[in-house]
């Protein structure tokens, strides 16, 4: 007996109902209020995604004297040259609109006595987002968005012509089978942790950076239907604080923390060799910080000595509002930043799109290679350093775009030749499980592709370090492991999510190392250190390397030029 | 089935948060908001919590419980035992109190404007 089928029908899906996801499906609304619009999400849009916790900065923000150039002037620096401009100037023209359109809907932001936003470093503000999901969740509420809690999305439904015509995916708590017709998709499932081994052991598996619950879903999908995807070999690679995993940036630009080695040093400054005023780019900070360690001068620290107790106070309920767990981790061992430095260590490498440039390879429009699919946020690639605020203009210009271009939905029909398929693969861990069979668990099968990523694709314990040798391995690997999918076993419908975030995972991690194969040269030191061609080369690699799964499984990889506009 | 994992003052140990099931009156509200789907009633109607590796520390389920039963935990390979904080509801924002291993209790109101 097959699962229980559930069946809708919408004009607009949006798979994602995090931060991106929320703010496109309110735009929709607001533009079309009669379009019927579902977001699937696979938890709970009032907690879900990177924002689950809050947030205490959103970035970017273009503050007085700023222009969409001098923004993508300093994306490019950080970028290391090569950024997709159309898209970081066509978001960043609306940055400001969207963040004063989401203090309207109550967002609490931070102002000096003139009522100007206080800055948070050139392009932050400061902000009270401990509740930034829950208010997102009743605007979207409110706009009548139909929302499907704990439903995640396995794969798009497409015609024959490549269309999509549709999404599956699983309940995660009643363990149906859900087919949502659409011939419009919005993609906004954020970016993929979890394909490197976490830094903390076994309890302290998921205290990493980035959210542990974003798999790469998105991307997935994406790959499996044949979508060009780019930059998955600019991995982001985080600096935070030691053992939470929270971010260090409210300490360096609010409470001016410098790095400082283990003799004391302030070992950014004194290697400091750009040649502008522009901030160290992350991947340069996180690359002295490992030649520190390398060196002997580790552990690194962020001297915090200088703080006042208010200031400490204020660094305390800062972090409440986005990472409670640093404040529980200082009670809990007794750390005093004003005393003593705060200890820093990096994080596992994660592909993101708001940090890194991962993620589908999208038009100005953010439409997708996939026709009727577009992507924002984290999983659209390109435009890196785009955080929330960016996001959000994603969102915003995604959301205009398919108003302009909303269709009809197609008849059912065309949309059940897929559907058969995708059922038996999604449900066949659980009926594995149910004929009595042996097989994998999913945490079993994660950690081995953890282990293969890990040692051969630049995980901590090399230094991120790559080199065509390993990466030739991690692919065999890779392969071998792809072999075991038909063993894995879901004994419910939280283990068959899991089980689906593996498979995805994997999806990932083959483009993932097919992309850190292909640029041989070391564009991004520290994210993407190749050791066998250490350089940087504009010459040949300033360049897009973008990749595409074909119909017979293989990924073929594709150069795209960049386009200088300023 | 979690009896051998109970402390004497009714909290039980597991990673990601602490649970004092007496006080758990099992409306569910935290296993709607956790974004890991790691939480669920068991045969009691009290809260428990299906892994103890996939927490994230979002404290979303900490700060949603009206009635104190939840509080977060730090993996031991990373904080000592001892210390806590807890969330408690002000009027529409959370306010905090931490308490370290030596008793000293502070409070935070981190959302107040400033500046």
């Amino acid at each position: 007996m097959g699962p229980e089928r559930v069946h809708f029908e919408a004009e607009v899906v949006i798979i994602g109902g995090g931060t991106a996801g929320c703010l496109a499906a309110v735009t929709i609304k607001e533009q079309a209020p009669t379009a019927r619009v579902i977001i699937m999400e696979k938890a709970d849009i009032r907690r879900s995604g990177c924002l689950a916790a809050g947030v205490n900065v959103i970035k970017a923000y273009l503050h007085p004297g700023e222009t969409p150039e001098s923004f993508l002037k300093d994306i490019r620096h950080e970028a290391r040259g090569l950024v997709r401009e159309d898209l970081v100037l066509s978001a960043a023209k609306r940055l400001n609109e969207v963040v004063e359109k989401v203090e309207r809907w109550g967002l609490s932001i931070l102002k000096n006595a003139n009522g100007a936003y206080l800055p948070h470093g050139r392009w932050g503000i400061k902000v009270d987002g401990e509740k930034l999901k829950p208010l997102l969740a009743e605007k979207v509420k409110e706009k009548e968005v139909k929302v499907l809690n704990r439903v995640a999305a396995t794969n798009y439904l497409l015609s024959k012509e490549g269309r999509v015509i549709g999404v599956a995916g699983i309940g995660v708590r009643d363990a149906c089978f859900y087919i949502i017709k659409a011939s419009t998709i919005l993609c906004t499932t954020g970016g993929c942790a979890g394909l490197y081994r976490s830094r903390n052991p076994v309890d302290g598996h998921h205290q990493i950076w980035y959210s542990p619950f974003n798999t790469g879903s998105g991307y997935a999908m994406g790959i499996r239907a044949g979508a060009e995807m780019t930059s998955f070999e600019m991995r982001f690679i985080a600096l935070t604080i030691k053992d939470v995993a929270s971010s260090i940036s409210i300490l360096t630009r609010d409470c001016g923390a410098y790095l400082l080695n283990s003799y004391g040093q302030q070992y950014l400054t004194s290697k400091n060799d750009t040649v502008s005023d522009l901030p160290f780019p992350s991947c340069l900070s996180l690359f002295a910080y490992l030649q520190e360690l390398k060196e002997g001068r580790g552990p690194c620290f962020l001297e915090t000595r200088q703080l006042t107790d208010k200031q400490v106070r204020e660094l305390k309920e800062s972090y409440l509002n986005e990472n409670p767990a640093t404040v529980l981790y200082w009670v809990t061992n007794g750390v005093e930043p004003e005393k003593k430095p705060v200890e820093i260590s990096s994080t596992e490498p994660y592909i993101v799109g708001g940090h890194g440039q991962a993620g589908y390879w999208i038009d100005q429009e953010r439409r997708t290679t996939i026709g009727g699919v577009y992507a924002c946020g984290d999983v659209a690639g390109g435009y890196p350093s785009k955080y929330i605020g960016g996001s959000w203009a994603e969102a915003i210009i995604a959301g205009e775009t398919i108003v302009d271009q909303l269709t009809s939905v197609v008849g059912d029909h065309e949309l059940m030749a897929g559907i058969f398929l995708e059922e038996q693969r999604v449900f066949a861990p659980l009926e594995r499980y149910r004929r009595g069979l042996t097989g994998i668990e999913p945490w079993e099968m994660e950690e081995r592709l953890q282990k293969i990523m890990e040692e051969y694709a630049g995980g901590i314990s090399c230094r991120y370090e790559l080199s065509e040798p390993r990466l030739l391995r991690a692919k065999e690997d890779l392969s071998q492991l792809n072999d075991q999918v038909s063993y894995l076993l879901a004994k419910n419908s939280h283990q068959l999510m899991k089980a689906h975030e593996v498979l995805d995972l994997l999806d990932v991690a083959k483009v993932t190392v097919e992309h850190l194969l292909y640029r041989r040269e070391t564009r991004w030191p520290g994210f993407q250190t190749r050791v066998d061609y250490p350089e940087r080369c504009d010459l040949h690699w300033r360049k897009f390397i973008n990749s595409r799964r074909n119909h017979n499984g293989a990924i073929e990889m594709i150069e795209r030029p960049y386009h200088q506009l300023i | 089935m979690l009896a051998g994992n109970k402390l004497k003052d009714g909290r039980r140990k597991k990673m990601g948060v602490w649970i004092k099931r007496e006080q758990c009156i099992g409306c569910g509200e935290c296993v709607q908001i956790c974004p890991g789907d790691l939480l669920y009633l068991d045969q009691e109607e009290k809260v428990s919590i299906r892994s103890s590796r996939e927490c994230w520390q979002c404290m979303a389920c900490v700060k949603c419980c009206l009635f104190e039963a939840l509080s977060p935990k730090l993996p031991y390979s990373s904080a000592d035992y001892g210390g806590t904080l807890c969330p408690y509801q002000g009027q529409k924002k959370i306010n905090w109190v931490s308490k370290n291993k030596g008793g000293r209790v502070e409070k935070y109101f981190p959302t107040k404007q400033f500046g």
